[in-house]
């Protein structure tokens, strides 16, 4: 029987934040962090199996927002001055730590971080886009993109989720000049009626939570691991909850093993401000010492080479265990089984710093394998053509598989406000010419609601993860398109700052096409 | 207009779950005590309440006269709306403002497995299933953590 297709996807993601709005605060280091510690690791794995030809595939999403911050013309010079603190500082704690059970992991973290400076400016000459764009022509990935600003899709009208998915489409083209492979549902929210805007904008196919599809109507017979087809056209797969928990279980999964570095044991809360500034009570800065170890007892300095040993068991394990769940599948179906194993990117590296080694370690395990095929989901279809038709259920991975983490009473004010604001702002386009003077402040206060929409400030607030931050974008989005609205209502002259510039996100005019797509 | 200027009053009204429906309103003082002198006698014991306006009949909830948003513990099907008011002492319930209507329509497929060529459009094939399926896997759990809170401990 053919192999049955391991299908990884991973989806990068960080939400807008303005260099030139923020330069230099906590949040505008979230790029810089995860240029360190994920995208430059993981584009790194990638030319690694291109270049000694291993034969798998796999795919990983990029979001417009990510794309834009990695396009935006500073951020080479931010980059270098960020490595240059954090060299700075490493020279300090060099002389601080000498002859100290850290003193090697100083030492570690140094070539680290020349590691990245050299990826970023030498091999890649500064050009995130063009490093990407030349591993997916390489065949090792097939690069999806999501919603423009992240939304969770079915929390909006049906107006603003095909806007948000053509501009999505719109922003990567425009930044990577190839056609987006595939589409990521954000926060993988689906629901039925996204279908029709899904399917309108080229969309053929989506990844659900387990239960879209195993809760689907009727039931798939052959459950989460075999692509099914709504009634409308549109094909979905599921993820293998099992499987992928290994890996993002915080408390379960392999990231918590007591040999890897421990992400939260971070220099910056300790001695944050003597390498950049940070908030009072400390911040992260991208610096970790330390290993996961156990128990309650003190951290133990992090030792890269038994961490790397962790990291082959463990790819075996998943591979092997893989393999067990793909042969007792294919006993029960008539076709081989695929297996999605979807996560965020920046589990790779930055929540994980062994991720990139750890997936390519699996890689290169399954493209020897007798049983399994590292492929994308387009290709498994490309080989198995016939599915079921059925209608998924509405589902996304946050908790307990629904809205909750987005839709809570501690988001509910904010998202009645969104609402409300979405609704006027649609109202306004509807009596909006696009060669209207007043076109351009509309098209703005369009890119301010979109910006709202983005899953990343509900989160924040409901995990109170950076809740004051998700907090205040929303309402800065929002009392920006407020603004707009008013002056156009008015015939005041709207504020410049509001306006935005050709360097802002997203980025839309009023034409024919948006108006279009957000009267529907 | 609504308490905090400009805009109607408004009732938005989101399914959280299958079992549950998250409520938040923006409704001026000034249109509670229209509705109530509206009312004339009927107004008297009055209490603030919602309900789940479908096809089947929801008992009205009480909430806190200052309350903005509210958990619905409800699965409603077909069209739906949130109506927002008064409970009435007559057993009656008057409407301040209503949501938007929703609708969670009923998938209309047949209980039989129909296969189909995964092309656009996707057209039914003959297809000679054996007949073998997966067993069916479990719900998840309403407080289950899920795959975006990798990152949050």
């Amino acid at each position: 029987m053919a192999r049955a297709t391991v299908a990884v996807v991973l989806h990068a993601h960080l939400p807008w934040v303005d260099p030139d709005d923020e330069d230099d605060t906590l949040e505008s280091r979230w790029l810089l962090d995860a240029l360190t510690d994920c995208y430059l690791p993981l584009l790194a794995r990638c030319e690694a199996l291109a270049a000694d030809a291993i034969p798998v595939r796999f795919v990983c999403s990029l979001s417009p927002s990510l794309l834009a911050q990695l396009a935006h013309p500073t951020l080479p010079a931010r980059y270098a001055r960020h490595l240059d603190r954090l060299d700075a500082f490493l020279d300090d704690e060099r002389r601080r730590l000498h002859g100290s059970a850290l003193g090697p992991v100083v030492e570690w973290q140094r070539a680290r971080l020349a590691s990245a400076r050299i990826a970023f400016f030498e091999r890649h000459g500064g050009d995130l886009l063009g490093a990407w764009r030349r591993v997916a022509a390489s065949g090792v990935l097939e690069l999806w993109t999501t919603a423009a600003s992240h939304a969770v899709l079915p929390l909006l009208t049906p107006g603003w989720a095909r806007t948000q998915i053509e501009l999505g489409q719109v922003i990567f083209r425009r930044h990577l000049g190839i056609e987006p492979a595939g589409f990521w549902l954000p926060e993988c929210a689906y629901a039925p009626v996204l279908d029709e805007p899904l399917l309108d904008a080229g969309v053929r196919l989506v990844v659900l939570d387990t239960h879209g599809v195993t809760g689907a109507t009727p039931r798939p017979v052959f459950g989460a691991h075999a692509p099914i087809a709504t009634p409308a056209g549109l094909l979905a797969v599921a993820r293998d909850a099992d499987g992928s928990r290994q890996v993002w279980d915080a408390q379960t999964g392999f990231p918590g093993d007591p040999w890897y570095l421990d992400h939260h044991a971070d220099v910056g809360w300790t001695r944050g401000q003597d390498a950049m500034p940070v908030p009072p009570g400390g911040a992260p800065i991208g610096i970790r010492y330390h290993r996961v170890t156990g128990g309650d007892g003190p951290k133990a300095p992090y030792e890269p080479e038994p961490a790397a040993a962790r990291v082959a068991a463990h790819a075996a394990t998943f591979v092997g265990r893989a393999a067990w769940r793909a042969a007792e599948l294919a006993a029960q179906m008539d076709r081989p089984p695929l297996l999605v194993y979807a996560f965020d990117a920046e589990l790779f590296g930055h929540w994980w710093a062994e991720g990139p080694s750890w997936l390519d370690a699996v890689m290169r395990a399954l493209a020897t394998h007798d049983g399994l095929e590292a492929r994308t989901p387009s290709d498994d279809l490309l080989q198995h053509r016939v599915v079921q038709r059925a209608t998924p259920a509405a589902s996304t991975w946050g908790a307990g598989g629904h809205l909750s983490t987005w839709l809570s009473p501690t988001t509910a004010a904010g998202q009645a406000a969104l609402a409300a604001c979405a609704a006027d702002v649609v109202q306004l386009v509807a009596g909006v010419s696009p060669s209207d003077p007043v076109a351009p402040a509309v098209a703005a206060a369009v890119g301010h609601v979109v910006q709202a929409q983005a899953s990343d400030w509900p989160f924040m607030v409901t995990r109170d993860t950076s809740a004051p931050y998700g907090r205040r974008r929303l309402d800065v989005h929002l009392a920006a398109a407020r603004r707009l609205v008013d002056a156009v209502r008015t015939g005041a002259p709207p504020e410049r700052a509001d306006l935005g510039d050709e360097r802002s996100f997203p980025m839309l005019d009023l034409s024919d096409r948006w108006r279009t797509m957000l009267l529907s | 207009m609504s308490a905090s200027g400009g805009a109607p009053d408004r009732v938005v009204a989101w399914m959280i779950d299958p079992h549950r429906v998250l409520v938040a309103w923006d409704i001026a003082a000034a249109t509670r005590v229209r509705t109530l002198r509206r009312l004339g006698a009927r107004a008297r014991h009055a209490t603030p309440a919602l309900r789940l306006a479908s096809s089947a009949a929801a008992p009205p909830v009480e909430i806190a006269a200052d309350a903005a948003s509210h958990v619905l513990d409800a699965a409603p099907v077909g069209r739906w709306a949130v109506e927002v008011g008064f409970r009435l002492a007559d057993g009656g319930f008057a409407v301040v403002a209503r949501s938007d209507t929703s609708g969670n329509p009923v998938p209309d497929e047949p209980a039989s497995v129909t296969w189909v060529a995964a092309t656009r459009p996707t057209v039914p094939v003959a297809y000679a299933w054996s007949g073998r399926s997966v067993p069916s896997e479990p719900a998840p759990e309403r407080d289950r953590p899920g795959a975006s809170d990798a990152n949050v401990r």
